[in-house]
């Protein structure tokens, strides 16, 4: 926690010197840590979007100079020049939950604001991505951290289904369901 | 480096360090906004004594120097220009400037300004810059290539005056055609004509030198930013001077993280300028 947050700060502090500022949504798993949902060690920093004017911008690409930023305060601090990316920049696409940014937490830190998803939408994001990765990936310890109810996972289940609808995804997704003890989901 | 040109007010401290004119003047009008003095008897000196620098290494040097370098040097070169009939490249708007008059004429007897001596006796010319690069390179066998980048003059001025330096039997030549290397013949001859020679130990690579010596000193406005956004921008001008710094032995890898990236930021450029500002290595 610690070290994502001396990130955070030292993103937000270097941004300010340069004259930049930024909103972005975050989610996975430093959203969760910032949220004090979850306690396992990450320093990557997920974005989904940039907020512009209010208006959810799809991350990918992430603007270069936030990026140039990023970089240097990761070498810096040893954590690596990608440790912000928009890697879920994708969820974009076919849409976030409804009512998504309402529900988002923010962070201040100056001349970085972050939009931190709720836990009933990083339900809908972690089961998503437990099913895309596999029963073995972090999502799916993430998802036990955050101890959805059985009415969170239906909910959850029905969203990831308008993010792909085949079959293949939808077993995947039922066999992800029973191993949290719900299996009358309708998919 | 100045004083040793012959400029008034400063201690002198590159006694044995052979000085590389021209390197010395794009490095002095790029941080002529620091220091007002230096900058008046810079242009003093050059407006006096500017015709023995050299308008092509000025030219070389300016081709690969950064931006602020270049955009500095253009009003320091139209006002040297403005007061003299010289035209340096580069110059854009002249500036305000009354001479000093306080230069005085170099002595090119110094060790330091061995490059000055060779230009004149040889003139402002290839042949000069490529002696100067043979002589501080002692015994070393040098290619084409390597001399015009350690001369700051052209490949093909440069092939023509070691050919000719190598006719005249002052250098001695080896390998074929395309890959022939040089290196200088009757050293002790040649330092018996010409004089008392800097210390090759004490003569760093000016014009690779003075552009990082200069990044250094430009960094030190950082001193009242935030911590980690000082330490990020120095990180982001590490990485354009770290292949520079490798080169010259100064530093090689990378700094330390989190609180030690500053502590070894300063621990190596206070070691690098203590040794370039005090001309022994």
């Amino acid at each position: 926690m610690l070290a994502l947050d001396q990130a955070l700060r030292a993103l937000a502090e270097t941004l300010e010197a340069r004259h930049l500022r930024y909103e972005l949504v975050a989610v996975g798993g430093s959203g969760l840590l910032l949220l004090g949902l979850i306690s396992r060690a990450t320093r990557d920093l997920d974005i989904v979007a940039v907020v512009d004017d209010g208006e959810y911008i799809k991350a990918d690409p992430l603007p270069p100079a936030l990026l140039d930023v990023a970089r240097d305060v990761g070498e810096v601090l040893g954590i690596g020049p990608e440790w912000l990316n928009a890697a879920p920049a994708a969820l974009l696409d076919f849409g976030l939950p409804d009512g998504f940014a309402q529900r988002t937490e923010i962070r201040d830190f100056g001349a970085l604001v972050l939009h931190l998803a709720s836990r009933p939408d990083q339900v809908c994001l972690k089961l998503y991505a437990a099913v895309d990765q596999g029963p073995t990936s972090k999502h799916v310890d993430d998802l036990w951290a955050l101890a959805p109810t059985a009415d969170e996972l239906r909910a959850a289940a029905t969203w990831a289904r308008t993010h792909d609808p085949s079959p293949a995804f939808r077993d995947e997704l039922r066999g992800a369901l029973r191993m949290f003890g719900v299996d009358d989901a309708e998919l | 480096m100045w004083a040793e040109l012959g400029v008034s007010g400063w201690d002198r401290h590159h006694q044995d360090s052979a000085l590389d004119l021209e390197a010395l003047i794009l490095t002095t009008a790029r941080l002529a906004n620091r220091d007002a003095r230096l900058r008046d008897e810079a242009l003093d000196w050059c407006v006096a004594h500017g015709r023995i620098a050299s308008v092509v290494r000025l030219k070389h040097l300016l081709a690969s120097a950064d931006q602020p370098t270049r955009e500095s040097f253009g009003w320091f070169a139209a006002t040297v220009n403005h007061h003299t009939h010289l035209r340096w490249p580069g110059a854009t708007s002249s500036q305000r400037f009354t001479p000093t008059g306080r230069s005085s004429a170099p002595v090119v007897t110094r060790p330091a300004l061995l490059q000055l001596r060779l230009r004149a006796l040889w003139g402002v010319s290839a042949r000069a810059e490529v002696l100067r690069v043979m002589l501080i390179e002692g015994e070393r066998l040098m290619g084409v290539s390597e001399v015009a980048a350690a001369a700051a003059y052209g490949k093909d001025a440069v092939a023509d005056a070691l050919d000719n330096l190598h006719r005249g039997g002052l250098l001695e030549a080896a390998g074929m055609r395309n890959q022939r290397m040089f290196r200088l013949r009757r050293s002790e001859q040649a330092t018996a004509l010409l004089g008392p020679l800097p210390d090759p130990r004490h003569s760093a690579p000016w014009q690779r030198v003075l552009p990082v010596m200069a990044g250094f000193l430009e960094a030190t406005d950082l001193a009242d930013t935030p911590p980690m956004a000082r330490a990020a921008e120095i990180q982001r001008r590490w990485r354009g001077w770290q292949p520079e710094l490798a080169r010259l032995g100064v530093a090689t890898g990378h700094l330390g993280t989190g609180a030690d990236f500053l502590r070894d930021y300063e621990d190596i450029t206070l070691r690098a300028l203590r040794v370039w500002g005090g001309g022994s290595t």
